[in-house]
């Protein structure tokens, strides 16, 4: 869809005016990918690895840099469920809804954990503690209903299961006293429901 | 004649064109494959899925998109199979599942290809029972465009056209599944110039004409094939008119012009044509100082036909003027003058940027011929404002074709974030950048020696001298150089104001050493920029371009019109408004010219002269000063031919007609009036008496029944125009011959020679001004035919002089804070803006805003379109507010 683009706008390897030391991290993923834009994923999971969430900024410098329509990073943000365009809990939790989780019932641990948590799926409750996701299909049909918490896969899931599991983690790092533990494991396939 | 090859559908065999898509060679055979995302004029893409067919894969028969297959010898296909009739039968089920059934309110009821397609191709029942999605519907994608998110059926078109023409890709597909919608990055909405054709590309209502939203239903307007007459490029287009109002405007198949594209303005400013401020009956101020008071048309033409006659009887014809404009049709212009030179007898007549450019009339050779260059030269132009259309074309060739641009514009245009180079420049140093590009060309051993043979050469080299290039200049002769199919564009900025003769002078040498004359273009501004030339509203050239000294032309329209025509140049614009202002000029006669609205000096012109007539659309500036008012219509309301940019000539239909208006037609107007000149009116009382003094038919000239007669009269009158009759132009119009044009003045413009530059005293910018001012045209201004569509506020230009940033740091001063700007003949105030593609040392201000800045700093039209301004901290006192 997308013709390349010569434009002759600003020099791609300016830095992030602000100074900002993450935007490091970015600047290394785009020159590894030597500025392709069919790199545009891979800069954005590290993107969202270093800044926790894709925030507008974050996209228009993305965009800015890999010389891409904004349109189009931001349909790619928002096409994949990895990404994440508000800022996260500290612990999160995402509920597999493909078919195969569906049928053996994960619409009801979404329920429960609504319920418990007073928050809607795609939220993050007040104190920032917990961000509840359900997704399309992490592709791991076999153990359905499948959970992610905190990038640790939990196959066979119930209601109450999951519910202790969320607990169980925000517990530990209240215990723990440390802050952030999100750092989720990107193996799954995000396409998996295709 | 393209190959043929034979493919198989439904068992029977078909020969069609080798490499077409499947779904148009169905068409050619009489198969109607529907789709939704597939369209002829964007690339395909296959997302709707509606054009499902099978296709025999070795063997097996799969489901494939007839959209995306381009034919080749062989293939087999069934479409009215059941796999693939199922197939469509599903797609559509799942496209209504979550579409809303809101037709009855819905813009596209009657002419939306979902409703037509379900019908034809649709279950026709649905086994959906829960609860459709929910999104936006009412969603503003711009401030001319609604989105209904629940609508839209995601077919990709409104992205791809506004990525593949346009090349601004601000929409885009976001989320996914059964969620996902059209939507913008947050805080960047639609602002392409031509965004309004999504709207007509939407095959579903999701896209909405937010001027016409719910003010028409496809089967209860008239249509009727007119062209746009807000630009030069004259767009075809369709009025749908109901109850006597103009309810909407879209876009018209010609290949030739716009292929079906038009530009926002034209899609969305019509208001205009059925705005309650339109003046409805004449108005006559009995004297001076007193209040214009409504009249009927009898007694205003007759006042105006003896005080015009009276006032060149006592005071001369040449104390009469008229100035006309450009946006006048053919017919009207032709009367104008005619009625001018021959009853009042003076060749005073002329229109704004008439006679004080340096046209070339021939204008462009051919619209389309923009997407076979390889370089284009935007020289003083910037189509993307100017002519929206054409700035797609050029778009187009650039993306597709690899084209370059060369951009010489005081502004850094948009264009310039394309491949080629940009020469920034100052008003009044074009003839330096062009010579300073000719000794860049000359350094070529090649050119050198082709140019050696052409007239002016030895005197043109001596005049150059052998100053440097510096590097932008090298890379633009490098890229003209490098050309093959090089083409250069320049408009009106270039060629008017005192510098016009040395600035065309300057770009003919460049353009001759470059070998590129030929393809060297005038871009016409207005909607009948060339036909007003072509009519001879201008003070030395009649109609058909003879000179007004060229006595065989002269006497040919002397025996057509049946008078004697005077035989001096008249006045042009400026010097009309002088002639006024120091009482020379007894009597004007203002049509679609508002020179009181151009600042102070037209108002105070104006005012002195003892009798204003002014024919007009709103009671403008100028109308509130004049004598008598005379009402016209709109083109919307009347028969016309306009003539583009490319000498196509082509007609305007009536589409509306207001019962409760007594406003006429220019060309009804001019007749009329004609009619009761005391002359005139003398004679046919002598030919009633069946007198015996020989009439010279001065009546019968007037004889006008319609628009179509006054063509058929210009058809006789301008030689390029013969055959052009109303039948003859047809739905398409015709262009003028350049041909039947050799030996007329207009080869004269193709001269071969070079000029010698001139010896310009470098004025160096005076402490005094500091700053060149940059005046210019956009798109949405604050014109009078602006001002009455509601949605002109949001999306015209700012209103505020633009100036570098890094000047206004100099000059400390920051956004939005007032500032007084002045020139040497007047001052305005204005707030800031920042804007980078404002080079450092100008400053900018388009034509046409609200109190007119940028006239008043010019002063009047043969300034040109630039001035030496200072700029300094001023506050917005109640006496001199703008706007």
């Amino acid at each position: 869809m997308v013709e390349s683009r010569t434009r002759s706008a600003a020099s791609p390897d300016l830095p992030h005016p602000s100074g900002d030391p993450r935007f490091a991290l970015i600047d290394r993923t785009l020159k590894r990918f030597r500025f392709q834009q069919d790199a545009l994923i891979e800069v954005l999971h590290t993107a969202q690895e270093a800044f926790g969430f894709l925030e507008e900024d974050l996209l228009i410098y993305v965009a800015r840099q890999l010389k891409l329509p904004l349109s189009w990073v931001y349909g790619v943000a928002t096409f994949y469920h990895f990404f994440s365009l508000q800022p996260q809990g500290e612990h999160n939790c995402i509920v597999c809804m493909g078919t195969a989780c569906y049928v053996k019932r994960a619409a009801e641990i979404v329920a429960a954990l609504q319920t418990a948590y007073g928050i809607e799926a795609g939220q993050t409750t007040p104190d920032g503690m917990l961000s509840i996701t359900a997704a399309r299909c992490l592709g791991s049909c076999g153990l359905a209903p499948v959970l992610i918490v905190d990038g640790q896969v939990l196959a066979r899931e119930t209601p109450e299961t999951a519910i202790a599991a969320v607990q169980l983690a925000i517990e530990a790092s209240a215990a723990a006293g440390n802050g952030r533990s999100s750092q989720l494991d990107d193996s799954y396939d995000e396409e998996g429901d295709l | 004649m393209p190959d043929l090859i034979t493919i198989t559908i439904d068992d029977v065999e078909y020969k069609v064109p080798n490499g077409m898509l499947l779904t148009d060679a169905a068409k050619l055979i009489n198969i109607d494959i529907p789709v939704f995302c597939s369209h002829p004029k964007l690339d395909p893409l296959g997302a709707c899925r509606m054009c499902l067919v099978e296709q025999d894969v070795r063997g097996r028969w799969m489901i494939v998109t007839a959209c995306t297959i381009r034919v080749a010898e062989g293939m087999k296909f069934r479409y009215a199979s059941p796999a693939a009739t199922q197939a469509r039968e599903d797609t559509l089920e799942f496209l209504l599942i979550n579409h809303p059934l809101d037709c009855p309110i819905c813009d596209k009821g009657g002419e939306c290809p979902l409703q037509d397609q379900t019908l034809k191709h649709g279950p026709g029942v649905s086994q959906f029972q829960e609860i459709k999605n929910h999104k936006a519907k009412r969603y503003p994608i711009s401030d001319l465009i609604m989105l209904d998110q629940e609508r839209c059926i995601i077919c990709w078109r409104c992205i791809r056209y506004l990525e593949e023409w346009e090349d601004k890709p601000q929409l885009g597909l976001f989320h996914r599944g059964d969620r996902s919608v059209i939507d913008f990055f947050p805080g960047q909405p639609v602002d392409a110039k031509t965004s309004g054709n999504i709207i007509e590309l939407c095959p579903v209502g999701a896209l909405t004409n937010r001027v016409s939203r719910f003010r028409y239903r496809p089967w209860d307007t008239k249509n009727i094939d007119s062209i746009c007459v807000h630009c030069s490029q004259g767009c075809n287009v369709r009025l749908d008119g109901r109850i006597h109002q103009l309810r909407r405007v879209v876009a018209r198949e010609n290949m030739a012009v716009n292929d079906e594209w038009i530009c926002d303005k034209g899609r969305f400013i019509h208001a205009f044509a059925d705005a309650p401020e339109r003046l409805t009956t004449p108005l006559i101020r009995d004297h001076k100082g007193g209040e214009l008071r409504e009249a009927g048309w009898e007694e205003a033409l007759a006042l105006v036909a003896q005080r015009l006659a009276f006032t060149a009887d006592v005071q001369g014809p040449a104390a009469v003027g008229a100035l006309g404009s450009a946006k006048l049709s053919n017919e009207a212009a032709y009367l104008l003058q005619k009625l001018m030179r021959g009853l009042v007898g003076s060749n005073n007549v002329d229109h704004r940027g008439g006679a004080a450019v340096l046209a070339d009339p021939r204008g462009l050779s051919a619209i389309r011929d923009v997407e076979q260059a390889d370089l284009i030269v935007l020289a003083g132009v910037d189509p993307a404002e100017e002519q929206p259309v054409l700035a797609t074309f050029i778009r187009r060739a650039v993306r597709r074709r690899g084209a370059k641009l060369l951009i010489l514009h005081p502004r850094q245009i948009e264009d310039t974030r394309y491949p080629g180079a940009y020469l920034p420049y100052k008003p009044g140093q074009e003839a330096a950048l062009f010579e300073g590009l000719s000794r860049g060309l000359l350094q070529e051993a090649r050119v050198k020696e082709r140019a050696a043979r052409l007239a002016g050469f030895a005197d043109l080299v001596d005049g150059l001298g052998n100053a440097a290039v510096d590097a932008a200049g090298a890379e633009a002769v490098r890229l003209m150089l490098s050309a093959q199919r090089p083409m250069i564009l320049y408009g009106p900025a270039l060629v008017s104001g005192r510098a016009a003769a040395a600035n065309r002078a300057s770009l003919m040498n460049f353009a001759l050493l470059a070998g590129c004359v030929e393809r060297t273009f005038y871009l016409a501004p207005e909607a009948n920029s060339v036909g007003a030339r072509d009519m001879g509203l201008l003070p030395a050239s009649l109609p058909g371009h003879a000179a007004i000294g060229d006595a065989p032309g002269r006497e040919r329209l002397e025996r057509l019109w049946g008078v004697k025509l005077p035989t001096q140049p008249g006045l042009g614009y400026d010097e009309m408004l002088e002639a006024a202002a120091a009482g020379r000029l007894r009597a004007l006669y203002l049509v679609g010219s508002d020179p009181a609205s151009q600042g102070p000096a037209g108002q105070a012109a104006l005012q002195k002269v003892d009798f204003l007539v002014v024919q007009e659309l709103f009671l403008t500036e100028s109308a509130k000063l004049a004598d008598v008012v005379l009402p016209a219509v709109s083109w919307a309301e009347t028969d016309g031919t306009f003539t583009n940019l490319e000498r196509r000539v082509q007609r305007a239909a009536q589409a509306i007609a207001n019962p409760h208006s007594q406003a006429a037609p220019d060309w009804l107007i001019f007749t009329e009036m004609a009619k009761l000149w005391p002359a005139v009116a003398g004679e046919a009382k002598a030919e009633g008496k069946k007198s015996k003094r020989k009439s010279s038919g001065a009546a019968r000239q007037w004889g006008y029944g319609s628009a179509a007669e006054v063509l058929d009269e210009i058809t006789r009158a301008a030689p390029m125009y013969d055959k052009l009759s109303w039948d003859a132009l047809g739905d398409e119009g015709t262009q003028w011959p350049l041909a039947d044009a050799a030996g007329s003045p207009l080869s004269a413009v193709a001269s071969r020679r070079l000029t010698p530059p001139e010896r310009r005293s470098v004025a160096p910018g005076r402490d005094e001004y500091p700053y060149a001012l940059v005046a210019g045209q956009v798109l949405f201004d604050y014109g009078t035919l602006m001002r009455q569509t509601e949605v002109t506020e949001r999306v015209a230009a700012p209103v505020a002089v633009s100036i570098n940033p890094a000047d206004a740091a100099r000059e400390k001063l920051a956004a939005g804070q007032p500032v007084s700007i002045s020139s040497a003949v007047g001052q305005v105030v204005l707030p800031v803006r920042l804007d980078e593609t404002v080079q450092p040392g100008t400053l900018w201000i388009p034509y046409s805003l609200p109190g007119a800045p940028a006239e008043t700093l010019l002063g009047s039209v043969s300034a040109g379109s630039g001035a030496r301004v200072r700029i300094a901290p001023g506050a917005l006192s109640s006496s001199e507010k703008v706007g």
